[in-house]
């Protein structure tokens, strides 16, 4: 099948894998892709239903669930690690909640905003509750939340954007990352719209805007003329048509795994357009393109630590604290809430350098340590349910048969394998 | 105080540092031809080394390279000038802060370097951005889409261009990795300690990992990237095994207990094993003294200096000392006046420290004049640009980042 002819089909295909009923393989492929991951019994919910009706149950069931409200008990000690494991322990819960949870960590990624500038729990706990109840919805509503949300202003210094000494780091990312991308507006309209944000401050931990500090006088952004505020350079910002497919983009990276072609991109946008720019029904739609479905699409993304560190406790049942999960994902190189850009992660290969690869192997090694007795699976069959004979597989498992636990020594070789670093 | 170091100008080799074929080149008379300042640094011969140390936070250089002979020093600072009755008299008019002790008989010996009032044309006061400057070694705004990339990294990723060797470049520490560290082709390797870097197991997993590991077959050799990841992992081990060797040579210095001595001691280590790494960055945090500073600094002060002597020892007993240079610099130091809760706010140009015996030891650069301030802040003399160069081509022998004129503070 080749990638570039897929969008040659009728543009809304009641594509035949749609109607398929889901096989193990792929419940656990669309499960890795939508939420992380799942427990034996989550997989067994969903196969045999048709695959329109899983993605359909997990992302329309996200939409209504909520965390875990123990975070405010936490939130006044000022630990970063308490929320960053609190958060881990969110992605842990029904698939529908992991679902959201999978979605607010890739606007987390999108806007990476660091609590090593903002240096405020709440505000980062706070920037959080925004992507997970409003990641799913209209993006122009979230995107309007996002220039208002207090960590984001402090993060690129909207609090000291004011008239007459305007500071343009926030206009240049709302163009550049958050919903244009690069080449898609000028200089110009970066200075112009940093007048038109201009006037916002962080009082008490919420947003203020002061009209004294606001410049109102007319500006021209992106072909927009008129006294613009935030309100107006937003609306501008997302009248055009780059706007779309920069998030398109976005949602086919994190989804599918790689940069969609032309089409694929014009495709979704056009999709996302006709859904009045809802996130949730776009990736419904996009989970059952054969470009997320098919199985030479399978296992081709390189797992980011947070992904690989929920998929293998909630597919192994091992017993690990939440904060062994935050702290492991450190390791590896994704600490929670603080990105180490603007830019957020980059992802892909870039994730695994030396460090970071220990840190994965050691990470299997712990999984492994901790499963129960009790938990007897096949791991190659669980683990891998695309491949389950690797080349290596008969050399370790001879290795394994004359160690003190062959079943440990076996899932801790699965979970470090090159292949199950990939989803 | 700077001079041109494009070309390499014989005048202006050290002593030193150039050794070609196993010759020491001391005589003025006997200096290498430009392109030999690169043979100095090729395996198999001695190896120059960068150590970097980070005081993040914005360390007060005012209360640290203290110019004691300066009134004004002590009309801005009423409660924080009382460090000047037990600090260290370096002459010149400047004394050391009293918890830097172990670091004046280094001074005394030639051995450390103090280049006054470093920083750049287009100061700012935010820890991001200065850090961001420092650590890119460029003033350029870059737009989030060009990623900026480290001094360090670029450096480490000539050496293993030129050389081959990996790992050039080493985070040593508990922090997330630095921009410094941060190439084109990826983050450089971080060590906390060298538990992280030990896969964990006994034979039975190093076994697994051999298998699993293996260069796959022509057929698994597919599209996905499990040929990459394999052959990344394989190196990862490799690197553990390496580093692991190199954390067993014993210490011979008299090593304070703290988080930076812990982390200088082990680059001394792996310095001491041959691991064949050119560049280490290492950090010691909390410098940003708002209020408070006087007990804050004197403790931070006091574990940068036991280090660094520790440091300095360690490589003398190892016979290692002429081949590594140490950098120590801030993001930015702080406002010349304290403020009202017995602290200071972020400020602009700061001092340096050069530690090791090929640099040439004393002071360098005009000292700041109190008198004349910017926004109440010390300009910058020195541009650390130009101190960057001169480790970047004169030590290192690399490629400089930018054509400025280096600072003359090698022996």
């Amino acid at each position: 099948m080749k990638s570039e002819n897929r969008f040659d089909a009728p543009p809304h295909p009641e594509s035949v894998r749609t109607t398929t009923e889901l096989d193990r393989p792929t419940a656990v492929h669309v499960l890795r892709r939508l939420c992380f991951g799942a427990a034996p019994q989550d997989v067994e919910r969903f196969v045999g239903e048709s695959v329109a009706d899983a993605v359909e149950q997990l992302v329309e069931g996200a939409r209504s669930t909520e965390p875990d409200p123990a975070i405010t008990l936490l939130l006044p000690t000022g630990e970063l690690g308490y929320v960053q494991s609190w958060w881990c322990e969110q992605m842990l819960g029904t698939p529908e909640g992991r679902c959201a949870e999978r979605v607010a960590l890739m606007w987390h990624g999108h806007f990476a905003a660091s609590n090593d500038k903002v240096d405020d729990v709440h505000l980062m706990h706070g920037q959080y509750r925004l992507w997970r109840e409003r990641g799913l919805g209209d993006f122009r509503q979230l995107l309007q939340a996002a220039l208002r949300d207090p960590a984001l202003l402090v993060w690129l210094d909207g609090v000291d954007n004011v008239k007459g000494r305007p500071n343009e780091n926030l206009a240049r990312e709302l163009m550049e990352l958050f919903a244009l991308g690069i080449g898609n507006y000028t200089e110009a309209d970066v200075l112009e719209a940093a007048r038109g944000l201009s006037g916002w401050r962080v009082v008490k931990r919420a947003a203020r805007f002061t009209p004294s500090r606001h410049d109102g006088g007319a500006k021209t952004v992106l072909g927009t003329t008129g006294e613009l505020d935030t309100n107006g350079v937003v609306a501008a910002v997302l009248a055009r048509p780059a706007c779309p497919r920069w998030i398109a983009d976005r949602l086919w990276r994190t989804f599918v795994g790689r940069a969609p072609t032309a089409g694929d991109l014009e495709a979704t946008a056009k999709e996302l357009i006709a859904a009045n720019w809802d996130i949730g029904r776009t990736l419904v739609w996009l989970a059952t393109r054969p470009a997320f479905l098919a199985t030479d699409e399978r296992g081709t993304r390189i797992a980011g630590p947070i992904e690989l560190v929920v998929r293998a406790t909630l597919e192994t049942g091992a017993r690990l604290a939440p904060k062994e999960l935050a702290e492991s994902a450190t390791h590896m190189g994704q600490a929670l809430l603080r990105p180490p850009s603007v830019k957020g992660w980059d992802g892909g290969r870039q994730w695994l350098d030396s460090t970071a690869w220990i840190a994965r192997q050691r990470f299997a090694g712990r999984v492994a340590e901790v499963l129960g007795d009790g938990d007897d699976f096949d791991p190659f069959e669980r683990l891998l349910p695309e491949d389950p004979r690797p080349s290596w597989r008969v050399a370790v498992e001879r290795i394994a048969q004359d160690s003190e636990s062959p079943r440990r020594t076996l899932v801790a070789a699965v979970l470090a394998s090159a292949e199950y670093q990939l989803q | 105080m700077t001079e041109r170091i494009g070309s390499f100008g014989p005048a202006r080799l050290s002593r030193r540092r150039f050794v070609v074929g196993g010759l020491a080149i001391t005589a003025l008379g006997a200096l290498p031809t430009p392109g030999l300042a690169h043979t100095s640094s090729r395996r198999g011969e001695r190896e120059t080394i960068l150590v970097v140390v980070q005081l993040t936070g914005g360390n007060d250089g005012l209360n640290t390279l203290v110019p004691v002979a300066q009134d004004a020093w002590y009309r801005a600072r009423p409660s924080l000038s009382r460090v000047a009755s037990g600090a260290h008299e370096l002459g010149s008019g400047f004394a050391l802060h009293p918890a830097l002790g172990p670091l004046a008989p280094l001074f005394e010996g030639g051995e450390l370097t103090c280049l006054h009032s470093v920083g750049h044309p287009d100061p700012d006061r935010s820890h991001f951005r200065s850090m961001e400057v420092w650590h890119t070694g460029s003033l350029e705004r870059r737009s989030a889409n060009e990623r900026p990339t480290g001094w360090l990294a670029r450096l480490g990723e000539q050496i293993i261009a030129r050389d081959g060797s990996a790992p050039a470049m080493l985070h040593v520490g508990g922090g997330a990795l630095p921009l410094s560290l941060v190439g084109a082709e990826g983050p450089a390797p971080s060590v906390a300690d060298l538990e992280q870097l030990r896969p964990g197991g006994g034979a039975t997993a190093a076994a697994v990992r051999a298998a699993l590991y293996a260069e796959p077959g022509s057929e698994a050799g597919d599209a996905r990237d499990v040929a990459y990841l394999r052959r990344t992992a394989r190196a990862a081990v490799d690197l553990g095994r390496r580093l692991e060797d190199g954390a067993r040579a014993p210490l011979a210095a008299d090593w304070p207990r703290h988080e930076l001595a812990r982390d200088l001691a082990l680059v001394a280590r792996l310095v001491r094993s041959g691991l064949g790494a050119r560049i280490y960055q290492v950090e010691l945090g909390g410098f940003d003294t708002h209020r408070g500073q006087p007990t804050i600094h004197a403790e931070l002060l006091r574990q940068l200096g036991g280090a660094l002597a520790a440091f300095q020892a360690e490589l003398s007993a190892a016979g290692r000392a002429d081949d590594v240079l140490t950098l120590v610099f801030s993001e930015f130091g702080r406002r010349v006046r304290e403020n009202a809760s017995a602290g200071t706010d972020h400020g602009a140009a700061g001092p340096v420290f050069v530690l090791g015996p090929a640099a040439r030891g004393g002071f360098v650069g005009t000292p700041p004049d109190l008198e004349h301030l910017v926004d109440g802040d010390l300009p910058h003399g020195i541009d650390f640009r130009s101190v960057y160069a001169t480790l970047e081509s004169r030590w290192l022998g690399l490629d400089p980042s930018s054509d400025l004129p280096g600072t003359a503070f090698l022996a």
